[in-house]
């Protein structure tokens, strides 16, 4: 009974598979299939942050012109610009080879 | 023979810039007083006045110690943004100052270490499992809030293998060991929480298009109030498509299943392990894991480990 079961739940699976994949395959070439499969992939997180709260680099130390961090603007760029707004999906592991 | 070695009477010997190098990332990662201002002493004790003039000219409006300052304060500045940009719905819930208290004590506990920002909060949830004195009397639910937006930086960019193709499927049986993508991260949560954090982002941006950048240095501790969210366990999936991230609700026996499969069971071990304790009926069961398998598919969440 439960071999049986068993069986019938791969089989499922495996018709599953088949069939999801071949959604899939006609979503790569019609955007009416992406769209309803973007439709079911849950609720988006829209990426866009608000801007940093409180700490913003700029000018918090007051020290424009003072001296001493004269690289403190552009010490702040590069981070994470690319998060949320898509298009940078890497493997994100490897560090850069200076490092 | 260089300055360096020679070993001048009449000025100390010049550093090397290893020495340098090192000196000033000790200074620049101390932690900064409660006032935010350099620490006066070193971790082992010197006078930070005297160590910052050992490798920091003056100019004419700052001292040495001042302008080693700037940079001590930017780099603090700079981590806490970092983890309030990853961590806003965690910042919402818990009131901005509660939430820079708990982002200094686990930087000091966990500091930067990457050469990327993006993982600088990689291990603040089994910090914050193990410091509930941080997060309060929501303490479970901050974790939750915390687990969901972590599952954002790992579903946004971890890596995407090739979909199982049919012709693998062909081959596949009941031993067979297949992968989850990385960016499918799954969320076994106290709380249903989604829907908070998501509401938190909106507010968040709202509030920040609305008044531009606001300053909060005045505002109280107090914590914003929160969207009602029920104490219920929730099974949740945080994935990409198309360069975008969502947060799919998902079935116990699902999520089960999917999590044997992640955890490396066979094909039969995995369906066999998503139903166990279920009180569905098994003669819904294959109708179930056609869906799910059906789901996965089209979302290319599986892959074959070869």
């Amino acid at each position: 009974m439960k071999n049986q079961l068993n069986a019938l739940l791969l089989t499922a699976a495996l018709t599953g598979l088949v069939g999801g994949t071949s959604v899939a395959a006609n979503a790569a070439t019609n955007p009416n299939s992406a769209r309803t499969t973007v439709a079911k992939a849950g609720l988006l997180r829209t990426g866009e942050q608000a801007p940093s709260p409180k700490h913003s680099c700029k000018g918090k130390n007051d020290c424009k012109g003072t001296g001493g961090c004269k690289t403190s603007d552009q010490g702040c760029k590069g981070k994470n610009t690319c998060k949320g707004k898509g298009g940078c999906a890497t493997d994100g592991s490897k560090a850069p080879s200076f490092v | 023979m260089s300055a360096a070695t020679r070993g001048s009477t009449e000025n100390p010997p010049r550093m090397s810039l290893l020495e340098i190098q090192r000196t000033m990332a000790t200074a620049v990662m101390m932690p900064l007083t409660p006032s935010e201002d350099m620490q006066p002493v070193t971790p082992d004790g010197r006078d930070m006045h005297a160590v910052a003039e050992t490798f920091i000219a003056p100019n004419q409006q700052l001292t040495a110690f001042e302008r080693l300052e700037l940079y001590n304060r930017q780099y603090w500045y700079r981590l806490l943004d970092a983890l309030a940009d990853d961590f806003p719905a965690l910042r919402a819930a818990l009131g901005p100052q509660r939430f820079e208290a708990l982002s200094v004590a686990y930087l000091g506990a966990y500091p930067s270490r990457s050469f990327s920002l993006r993982n600088l909060g990689s291990s603040l949830i089994p910090w914050m499992a193990e410091h509930p004195e941080h997060s309060g009397r929501r303490h479970r639910l901050a974790l939750d809030v915390a687990r969901i937006e972590w599952a954002f930086v790992e579903a946004f960019d971890n890596a995407q293998h090739k979909p199982l193709t049919t012709d693998q499927i062909r081959t596949l049986s009941g031993d067979s060991r297949l992968s989850l993508q990385p960016h499918v991260r799954l969320l076994a949560l106290d709380h249903a929480a989604v829907d908070l954090v998501l509401a938190l982002h909106r507010r968040q941006r709202r509030d920040s298009s609305e008044a531009g950048v606001r300053h909060e240095d005045s505002s109280d501790a107090a914590e914003e109030k929160l969207p009602r969210v029920s104490h219920r366990p929730s099974w949740v999936v945080a994935h990409r498509v198309d360069n975008s991230v969502y947060y799919r609700s998902l079935m116990r026996e699902e999520f089960l299943t999917l999590a044997a499969i992640e955890s490396g069971y066979s094909l039969g071990e995995a369906l066999e392990a998503g139903f166990v304790g279920t009180r569905k009926s098994p003669s819904r069961w294959p109708k179930m894991v056609e869906q799910w398998f059906a789901d996965w598919a089209e979302f290319g969440w599986i892959y074959e480990n070869s």
